[in-house]
């Protein structure tokens, strides 16, 4: 066999390799990063939704799954809603819907909007800083 | 007002049931809240679709919720629930029951195997299979360690029968503690179904041996307080009696104080959560007829042993 078989099927091996090894290792590194972002932006997310009105929880899901690769499980969300309602960051009230039975809603406490308001100050300064890093001539 | 078939019920109370095992260890959410969004969010997504609701469209809507094992941070999740997620890495379930199965068999293996010879004993490196171990005992001055004959170390085989009983320890614990995974996942006793024959034999083992602890653990502690008490001056001088002829005494204290413990036991602590968690699935539900029948049992005890002491005295 001539030196120059051997180097193709080298460079074949390595593509290979790249590519049904590699690419599932980057893949798997993608997923957890997203997770993690998205751990972090969903409650945000949903305090922004909320904000400024009342809205029924399944219209809270509606608009968030609207939003591309924030909501993987739309199941999330309500976890999410109960814990910030433990917080007093939410309240609820039940109101008579024409539609079919009574709806709870949610609405921002004066907590939740003190909150919010750090939390959206705070987004904005990490999205600054990252804008500038990206922008960053090198 | 939702109405499903009878295979999406089934789906959704499946479900609905799962969510609650996940959440239940969440501190700072409330599974009644969330019980109640999921089926508002499932009626707004079937408000089009015909009624009764069928599993197919269901389960669309379920797809789209996600799993609620995925809801909750890993580390809110209880310890029995991180295990059960590392080991379950496919649809079947049963791989946790087929482990505490193996590890409960491997256990048996090693006391029946292990445990089976009888150790060689040497004596200046020549065999003797005339002295057993119990003669040797006396000679021993470490007998938990090793046993020696004329200052000679034995034969490895002595080590071996310990070594059985101690393995045969470690993977019944093992199995147990596999056993108890798949309890805590399992969301009714009908989920274990078949899965339960693979999971008793460690459980029951176990069970056996704390419950027994606990049904007569008076009798342990104050049969040796009373016994002490009785072979003491202090009795001596109370009754100027010969200790021997109050025997008696001391069984009927003892069975006093076990019908006393068994009388609070099953009327009270036995529906309380502590037990029912140690003895998961067998106290889930309780029999409260036989708990009563137990406790007045508990009390007919007392009292006869009252009787007895009365007589002793008396008579």
């Amino acid at each position: 066999m001539s030196k120059n078989f051997y180097k193709i099927q080298k460079i074949a091996l390595t593509d290979t390799l790249h590519r049904d090894i590699l690419f599932v290792m980057d893949n798997r590194f993608l997923e957890n990063w997203a997770t993690q972002l998205r751990k972090g932006m969903l409650e945000l997310c949903v305090l922004n939704t909320i904000k400024g009105t009342s809205l029924y929880g399944y219209d809270i899901v509606r608009k968030l799954r609207d939003i591309k690769g924030l909501v993987i499980s739309e199941g999330t969300i309500y976890p999410i809603l109960s814990r910030l309602k433990k917080e007093h960051f939410v309240e609820t009230f039940i109101e008579e819907s024409n539609e079919g039975p009574a709806r709870k809603y949610y609405k921002l406490t004066q907590k939740g909007k003190a909150m919010l308001e750090v939390m959206n100050k705070y987004w904005n300064e990490i999205k600054t800083g990252t804008d500038q890093l990206r922008m960053e001539e090198k | 007002m939702l109405e499903f078939d009878d295979r999406a019920k089934i789906r959704l109370d499946k479900y609905l049931n799962k969510v609650k095992v996940y959440l239940r260890d969440c501190k700072d959410v409330s599974v009644d809240d969330i019980l109640q969004n999921i089926i508002d969010h499932i009626a707004n997504e079937t408000v089009n679709s015909p009624r009764p609701i069928s599993e197919d469209e269901l389960e669309k809507v379920l797809k789209k919720l996600g799993s609620p094992d995925k809801w909750v941070p890993q580390e809110e999740l209880s310890l029995w629930k991180k295990l059960v997620m590392r080991l379950q890495a496919g649809p079947e379930d049963w791989r946790l029951s087929y482990l505490s199965f193996a590890l409960f068999f491997i256990a048996i293996l090693c006391l029946v195997l292990c445990g089976r010879h009888k150790p060689i004993i040497y004596e200046n490196n020549v065999q003797r299979p005339d002295i057993n171990l119990y003669q040797q005992m006396n000679k021993v001055s470490e007998p938990h360690k090793f046993i020696t004959v004329n200052n000679q170390k034995p034969h490895n085989l002595i080590l071996e029968k310990r070594y059985g009983s101690s393995l045969f320890v470690i993977f019944l614990l093992a199995s147990f503690i596999v056993s108890r995974a798949v309890i805590a996942v399992a969301i009714e006793h009908q989920e274990l179904l078949g899965k339960k024959w693979l999971i008793y034999p460690s459980l029951l083992t176990v069970y056996v041996l704390i419950f027994g602890l606990l049904m007569f653990w008076p009798a342990i502690i104050l049969g040796s307080l009373a016994n002490q008490f009785i072979h003491s001056k202090i009795w001596f001088d109370i009754t100027n009696t010969a200790t021997n002829s109050q025997e008696y005494l001391l069984w009927i204290l003892i069975i006093m104080s076990l019908g006393l413990w068994w009388a609070i036991f099953w009327g009270t602590i036995s529906k309380s959560l502590m037990i029912k968690n140690t003895f998961r699935p067998f106290f889930d539900t309780t029999n409260q007829t036989l708990n009563k029948v137990l406790a007045f049992a508990g009390i007919g005890i007392v009292m006869l042993s009252i009787i007895a002491l009365i007589l002793t005295f008396y008579v």
